[in-house]
């Protein structure tokens, strides 16, 4: 079952509320829980089955380390061999996954690494050994951020199962939230991807420069409105069931710089790495050298995460490069230039990096490049893209314009302005945006 | 916080309302609880999701609404098919060189082993004639139509007589010749291929004066409205050529070497059946013959055809005595066994492009005839 379905929208969600809401508040994590496991249930048994053992392994693992002093060596190994454990389950059923062509199971990032930040976590004393196996099972299979995240420390959600009230002014900023993810995903990701998937399916002597500079606008518009789209849908679900997730893209392609895209671009899978590998390893305090190989450990398992292919283990290195490079050549010269200057400086190296992203190996990716700078001998245009153009323009401008902060900040505006205004706004404008995502989902 | 608590308790409302809509329309009547074996593989929910969508409240206003907001953004073109308030025309890719291939040689091989004469009738679709129905920019991306016919006529030319219905089609193209919402020509369409043939069967095709035309069906909407069902296109007229001299009679046999069930021309009752263009040739048996009686003609034709143009052959059989429609898509192994070329004086291959460069149709079944 996807998050973006009808089963989920209109039978499991609101029947899932009422349950949820049915219950006190102290029973509320165990309906939770139950909800989480069907969600599972319906959706992939299999990855149900052989995770709650991964997880249940952990639990175990966290109270036999608990029982060990502080600077006993077997708190160590336990903490090791559940690390191992964990990153070998993602790497190896992953990359299992990849070879065999089939769907890699659900959750399995988002579980395994959150079990890999718990075993760290409770060695350093950064969290509490967890006792209540439910509770530690939910927070690895809370449905809403099953599919794709956001990556959330183990921490964080345990703080927020203890019983309190959903506030109407959570309520009424989740629901919104998880239309917008919806819209977002169905209406805008969905059509720019079909797009993008008709450009990759062209030969070589059917690209032009302009399907060569269309592909990449596509790529980088389809990722972001399909994964933002499913985090909106993540955090607004959670707000409906009292839970606060973390936003995982804050409008990346207004970044200033490309160590700024960095930053606001798979924020959550950023900051884990932060947390567990950048800061450990001395994040750039040291020299040169060590500072480098720091940001280039971590922003190479950044382009990673997207899976094992060489393309993104290059398009990790392309944004390792960059940051290296603002960081000590022209970061400085960067800070005098005027804001939009620096926008389209980004923007346009997020551009040529999805180039690398796209291509299925380095000579494709080349061909692309080359292409794209008019050294491929390629027309400038074909009519068959043009007229693909034309059929989808409107949903890339609306991408484009929709992945700024501009409909944010009339949005602030006009509840600064008037609350009420902003609600009847906001229903008539949230209400729209549903009917209308409903209609491309019927549609298509 | 009124404000905040009506916004939630609105949206929460949409949320819920198609749900319970479901469940009081007696939505889940039929579904019982999912076996194992979906739920492992993780299809349980599709059944549901299924019903779910085909059932859910204002279906056809959302769909509608949808296509209409997607038309005005300029999207023309959906699976496959382009639309206006024109019609809806396939926009069909390159045909499939390894079936063609093995499609002609079947041809080649089956005129070869017959003595009778045979002719070649391949017809394009409504995309390579109603050009000005298409967007200039996506013109030139279209599958050649013109150029494969030739290609295969050029392959034919030794052991056929090939039908130009290309040019005698192109030639009217601002006329009804396809259907809006079908992807097969008209009764008008195929009187112009009628005219083509004529040229190479040895017939003396009639001007339209002989023929009084009846339209019994005005809100046809063929297996193209399927495609794009939401296109805010007209429903098509289904015309019937009657001939009007002589008083000529012609009945339909069906599966003549079974039943042989008779029936007159044109049965107006099967206008109301899911399929209505079967008024032409009634229900589909894989053979029907068209036997004309106070006829001063005797020759014979027989046709393999994909049943694209079946509105053709009662118009064609004011000249002949007898006509056998064997449908490829149906005949079975038997009838095509039974099926003797020399009882005939002329055979006809007619297809479509669409079957003819993707569907092994004819390689398949004149195999089991040539062996």
């Amino acid at each position: 079952m996807q998050l973006a379905s009808f089963t989920f929208l209109y039978l499991f969600l609101p029947v899932s509320l009422v349950v949820y809401y049915l219950f006190p508040r102290r029973m509320r994590y165990g309906v939770l829980l139950g909800i989480s496991f069907l969600f599972f249930l319906l959706g992939d048994p299999a990855s149900l089955l052989f995770l709650s053992v991964s997880i249940t392994a952990d639990y175990g693992l966290g109270l036999l380390m608990e029982r060990f002093e502080e600077k006993n060596r077997w708190r160590r190994i336990i903490m090791l061999t559940m690390v191992a454990k964990n990153l070998l389950f993602f790497f190896g059923v992953s990359c299992y996954c990849q070879l065999c062509g089939i769907q890699t199971p659900l959750g399995l990032a988002v579980c395994t690494l959150l079990g890999t930040g718990y075993a760290v976590d409770i060695y350093n004393g950064e969290a509490l050994y967890e006792h209540n196996w439910g509770k530690f099972m939910l927070s690895h299979v809370l449905f809403m951020k099953l599919p794709t995240g956001p990556l959330v420390r183990y921490r964080m959600l345990r703080e927020q199962f203890s019983p309190k009230k959903v506030s109407p002014a959570q309520m009424s900023d989740s629901i919104p939230l998880f239309i917008q993810g919806i819209a977002k995903q169905v209406i805008l990701g969905v059509p720019i991807q079909q797009l993008y998937a008709i450009l990759s399916d062209f030969s070589q002597s059917e690209h032009s420069v302009f399907s060569l500079w269309l592909m990449p606008l596509c790529a980088a518009m389809s990722l972001y409105f399909t994964l933002s789209g499913y985090c909106d849908m993540a955090r607004g679900l959670g707000g409906m069931f009292g839970i606060t997730l973390p936003r995982n893209f804050y409008y990346p392609y207004q970044s200033r710089s490309v160590t700024d895209f960095v930053g606001r671009f798979n924020i959550s899978v950023t900051s884990y790495l932060k947390t567990y590998i950048y800061h450990p390893l001395g994040e750039d305090s040291g020299s040169f050298a060590s500072s480098a190989l720091n940001i280039g450990v971590v922003t190479l398992l950044w382009g990673l995460w997207f899976g094992f292919r060489i393309n993104y283990l290059l398009w990790g290195l392309y944004f390792v490069l960059l940051i290296l490079l603002e960081r000590s050549v022209w970061g400085k010269i960067l800070i005098k230039l005027p804001v939009f200057l620096l926008r389209v400086y980004t923007f346009s190296l997020v551009l040529f990096s999805f180039v690398i992203f796209n291509g299925n190996d380095v000579e494709q990716s080349l061909f692309f490049f080359r292409g794209m700078l008019g050294l491929g001998g390629l027309p400038s245009a074909t009519p068959s893209v043009l007229y693909l153009a034309s059929q989808y323009a409107p949903y890339l401008i609306l991408a484009i314009l929709f992945s700024t902060s501009l409909p944010h900040s009339l949005k602030g505006a006009l509840k600064q302005k008037s609350p009420a205004a902003a609600a009847a706004v906001g229903a008539v404008c949230y209400g729209f945006l549903l009917i209308l995502a409903t209609g491309f989902l019927l549609h298509s | 916080m009124l404000s905040q608590k009506l916004l939630s308790i609105f949206l929460l409302l949409l949320l819920f309302l198609p749900g319970v809509l479901f469940t009081l329309t007696g939505g889940w009547e039929g579904f019982s609880l999912p076996d194992l074996s979906s739920l492992w593989d993780g299809t349980a929910v599709q059944p549901v999701e299924n019903a779910f969508s085909e059932s859910f409240v204002g279906r056809d206003f959302l769909c509608g609404a949808t296509a209409t907001l997607q038309t005005a953004l300029g999207r023309n073109q959906q699976n496959g098919c382009f639309y206006s308030e024109d019609g809806i025309l396939q926009n069909l890719p390159d045909a499939d060189a390894q079936i063609t291939e093995n499609n002609l040689q079947a041809l080649q091989t089956y005129a070869a082993q017959t003595p009778t004469p045979c002719y070649f009738l391949l017809s394009p679709t409504a995309a390579a004639i109603a050009q000005n129905k298409i967007p200039s920019l996506a013109l030139e991306s279209l599958f050649n139509q013109k150029q494969y016919i030739q290609r295969c006529y050029n392959a034919l030319s030794s052991s056929f007589r090939t039908i130009d219905g290309y040019n005698s089609l192109f030639s009217h193209q601002s006329e009804y010749l396809f259907y809006r919402t079908d992807s097969r020509p008209t009764a008008l369409g195929c009187y112009y291929l009628y005219v083509a043939a004529g040229e190479k069967l040895g017939y003396s095709a009639r001007s339209m004066d002989y023929f009084s035309i009846s339209h019994p069906l005005h809100d046809y909407r063929g297996n193209l409205a399927e495609l794009v069902p939401y296109a805010q296109v007209e429903p098509d007229l289904v015309s019937l050529f009657h001939y009007q001299k002589h008083n000529r009679v012609i009945r339909l046999v069906h599966d003549p070497f079974g039943e042989a069930a008779s029936s007159p021309l044109y049965d107006v009752s099967l206008l109301k059946s899911s399929d209505p263009l079967q008024v032409y040739l009634g229900p589909d048996s894989g053979v029907t013959d068209l036997l004309v009686s106070e006829t001063p003609y005797d020759g014979r034709l027989l046709v393999f055809t994909d049943g694209s143009c079946n509105a053709l052959f009662p118009v064609m059989a004011i000249h002949y005595q007898q006509i056998r429609v064997v449908n490829l898509h149906s005949a079975t192994v038997d009838q095509l066994a039974q099926i003797d070329p020399a009882q005939f004086d002329q055979v006809l291959f007619a297809f479509s492009v669409e079957t003819f460069g993707y569907d092994s149709l004819a390689s398949d079944a004149l195999s089991l005839v040539t062996g």
